[in-house]
């Protein structure tokens, strides 16, 4: 980012002159940018500027770009999505405007689905019932949501930076202060990242309002993935391969659940709610299921022994092995994990104290001590969630 | 027969966070956490006080620390890819910074000092093996093996180099066990026997055989002359985090994700003791090197209970 350009630009009154100025503006700009492409100058300047143009042409024609786009507008010249972000960051920064002004937002998808109504700002209704959910709209563009009866809501998230989203929540978290907002996220140091992101709001973004402070992190944590990893055999004195390890009961519990709750769990369908958000289209296969599913399973507790009865099956079962689905780090992610242990340990004085802290660190630990990840499809079952949601967020209350 | 062994004493939270790493002197039990002390407790002395606690050691956690078989030597790797070496003053008996090395990312995972202090091997997340000699004021960089070609080897979860200085065994992700010559400088044997990734290699103290372990919840015993699997022990219900020989190498001694630790003996090729203080993870066990002063032969457990738990072996076993 080259310093000396930030401060005029800035003084420019860019996003007050009349449309007909801007787009003239931008034609220079981008003159401007191939110039200085030609003579080969500082590769961040003429991407810098080549956004100030995109930014511009979606405000001067009022259509909104997704930071995706505008990395496609050019590969070669922007190289990584991630340049894009940080630019995109930094143009709003530096003019002190919330991105969304700039009619750039991360990502174009958003699903919510649930019991609950948006009212919007031009006096439209949507009703978010649609099992298969509906677009989130802008947070500007929302004026009220009614709740209804709605008891939580559930964040899935597989992309980082989803200012929308955060958005949404953020307005969630203000107008329903007691209504308990869990997320899931994949294990591994950027699944991580993006609870944080979702918890303390984006570090970059940090004029932006998008934090949920209580965020409850659901999963998916080391200890959903690794109960179930045991070994062979159970023997105590040891000797040879023996029974179905114990830990096998938990993870398991509920596959019953599903089966006999079909029929009979009506009752809890007008209290359970959720919100799914999936950004990315790997995602749709999983999460539309995700609320007719467990509105149709319910909270169902198993005795002891069906559980036990089952896991021996289960051992058998072919594919239903957690262990199966661990991913390696990369060499990337140990890197990550690196870097975010640092940030964690930041500003303190020697060790973390901070309990939910901590847990982030330790989850870190665990994953660089094992050198494995997993994703939210880890603990699924052929793409179907419902089953270890009704265990870690119906039972587990 | 089976063999009894009796709680001698815990030290609760020893750390804020899971213990990562034990290393055993003759005098103290050095461990590390995922906080950035290191912690020394007295194993002398029959209340295993703390004797030495090493502020900011590493500032993001240490996961691994190996103490040379003299006890005056002491090595901890950071989950920061930092290296420490330590080594204690004689007058003061404290533990002091020796060394500082910072070999890059992902250079440095497992590691394993010789019995001298002289040597320090380490895996990388590349399933490279490096050996360093710590002797001099710089270390030198003195063997490097490799277990695939460049960049596309398998991450090195384990190592350890052989009491008589002439083998280095590795344990990688995919199951794999890599033995080396020092002497010759190559590959001597690869053992593949545990399909699933390893978590912990061990020389017993007379260099005959090589105890491998990990996922599979299965010790395999390997004999050092012909690369052989002579043993085969089962009865871990989880992954194996840990292992460790006793000073005679009769027994074994196995820690496991789901708690229990367990005591094995070679000859007979079985379990001879279990416990589980704790069902959370165990990252590390060792035993206590046996001195003049203990007739009881000792080992200490350390995990995600954050507590180090001292066992002694009960009289007449």
């Amino acid at each position: 980012m080259p310093p000396a350009l930030l401060p005029s630009l800035a003084g420019s009154n860019l996003v007050d002159v009349p449309a007909s100025d801007q787009a003239r503006r931008g034609a220079t700009i981008c003159k401007l940018a191939d110039l200085l492409r030609d003579v080969r100058v500082d590769l961040a300047l003429v991407r810098f500027l080549r956004i100030c143009k995109l930014a511009l042409s979606a405000l001067c024609s009022g259509t909104v770009i997704t930071k995706r786009n505008i990395f496609y507008q050019d590969k070669d010249l922007f190289r990584s999505q991630v340049i894009v972000d940080k630019l995109v960051d930094d143009l709003a920064c530096t003019l002190g405007v919330e991105r969304h002004f700039l009619n750039i937002v991360a990502a174009g998808k958003g699903l919510v689905t649930g019991p609950i109504t948006l009212f919007a700002v031009d006096d439209t209704v949507k009703d978010c019932a649609d099992p298969n959910g509906i677009l989130i709209p802008p947070m500007e563009n929302i004026s009220q949501i009614d709740f209804r009866h709605a008891k939580w809501v559930l964040v899935i998230e597989k992309e980082a930076t989803f200012t929308t989203l955060a958005q949404f929540l953020s307005a969630v978290r203000k107008m329903m202060p007691s209504l308990p907002i869990y997320a899931i996220v994949d294990f591994d140091p950027d699944g991580i990242s993006i609870m944080r992101m979702y918890r303390y709001g984006s570090r970059n973004l940090a004029h932006e309002d998008g934090a949920v402070e209580d965020l409850e992190w659901l999963g998916i944590r080391s200890k959903h993935i690794l109960t179930r990893t045991a070994g062979q055999g159970g023997a105590e004195g040891g000797g040879r391969i023996a029974a179905a390890p114990r830990q096998e009961g938990n993870a398991v519990t509920t596959k019953n659940t599903r089966d006999r709750g079909r029929g009979q769990a009506s009752q809890q369908e007008s209290t359970s709610s959720q919100e799914t958000f999936p950004p990315s289209s790997q995602d749709s296969v999983a999460v539309p299921q995700l609320p007719r599913r467990l509105r149709e399973s319910g909270p169902h507790r198993l005795s002891r022994s069906q559980s036990q009865a089952e896991m021996q099956v289960e051992m058998q079962a072919p594919g239903g092995r957690i262990e199966d689905t661990l991913l390696t780090l990369t060499s990337r992610d140990r890197k990550r994990a690196v870097v975010m242990l640092n940030e964690l340990s930041v500003g303190r004085d020697g060790d973390i104290h901070d309990p939910r802290t901590m847990e982030c660190a330790r989850e870190l630990h665990v994953m660089m001590m094992l050198n494995v990840k997993a994703e939210i499809q880890a603990v699924d079952r052929m793409g179907n969630m419902t089953d270890w949601l009704d265990e870690h967020l119906v039972l587990g209350e | 027969m089976s063999k009894q062994y009796l709680t001698a004493h815990t030290v609760d939270n020893a750390h804020i966070t899971d213990i990562y790493g034990i290393a055993a002197t003759q005098r103290a039990v050095l461990s590390v956490s995922g906080s950035s002390d290191i912690h020394i407790h007295e194993t002398a002395s029959t209340d295993f006080a703390l004797a030495q606690s090493i502020p900011k050691a590493h500032k993001v956690g240490a996961h691994h620390i190996s103490a040379s078989g003299d006890g005056k030597i002491v090595a901890s790797a950071g989950f920061g890819g930092e290296l420490k070496i330590w080594a204690l003053a004689e007058e003061t008996e404290e533990w002091k910074l020796s060394k500082e090395m910072k070999p890059g990312a992902g250079e440095v995972w497992a590691i394993a000092l010789s019995e001298n202090g002289k040597f320090l091997a380490a895996t990388t997340s590349d399933g490279r093996i490096n050996v360093w000699d710590i002797s001099g004021d710089a270390p030198i960089k003195i063997k490097e093996y490799e277990t695939a070609g460049a960049g596309a080897g398998v991450f090195g979860t384990s190592v350890d180099l052989s009491s008589n200085g002439k083998f280095t065994a590795s344990g990688h992700q995919n199951g794999t066990v890599y033995l080396f010559d020092n002497e010759l400088g190559r590959l001597k044997f690869c053992l593949s026997g545990l399909a699933k990734p390893i978590r912990a290699v061990a020389f017993s103290p007379g260099c005959t055989r090589l105890a491998a372990a990990g996922d599979s919840g299965i010790i395999a015993v390997y004999d050092m002359k012909h690369g052989e699997q002579t043993d085969n022990l089962i009865g871990h219900s989880a992954w194996i985090m840990s292992l460790s020989w006793n000073s005679t190498g009769e027994y074994l001694l196995s820690g496991s994700f789901d708690g229990k630790v367990k005591v094995w003996s070679i000859e007979r090729g079985a379990c001879v003791a279990t416990h589980s203080e704790t069902d959370k993870a165990l990252w590390a066990v060792r035993w206590l090197p046996r001195t003049s002063l203990s007739k009881a032969e000792m080992f200490v457990t350390g995990g995600a209970n954050r507590s180090l738990i001292f066992y002694r072996e009960a009289s007449g076993g």
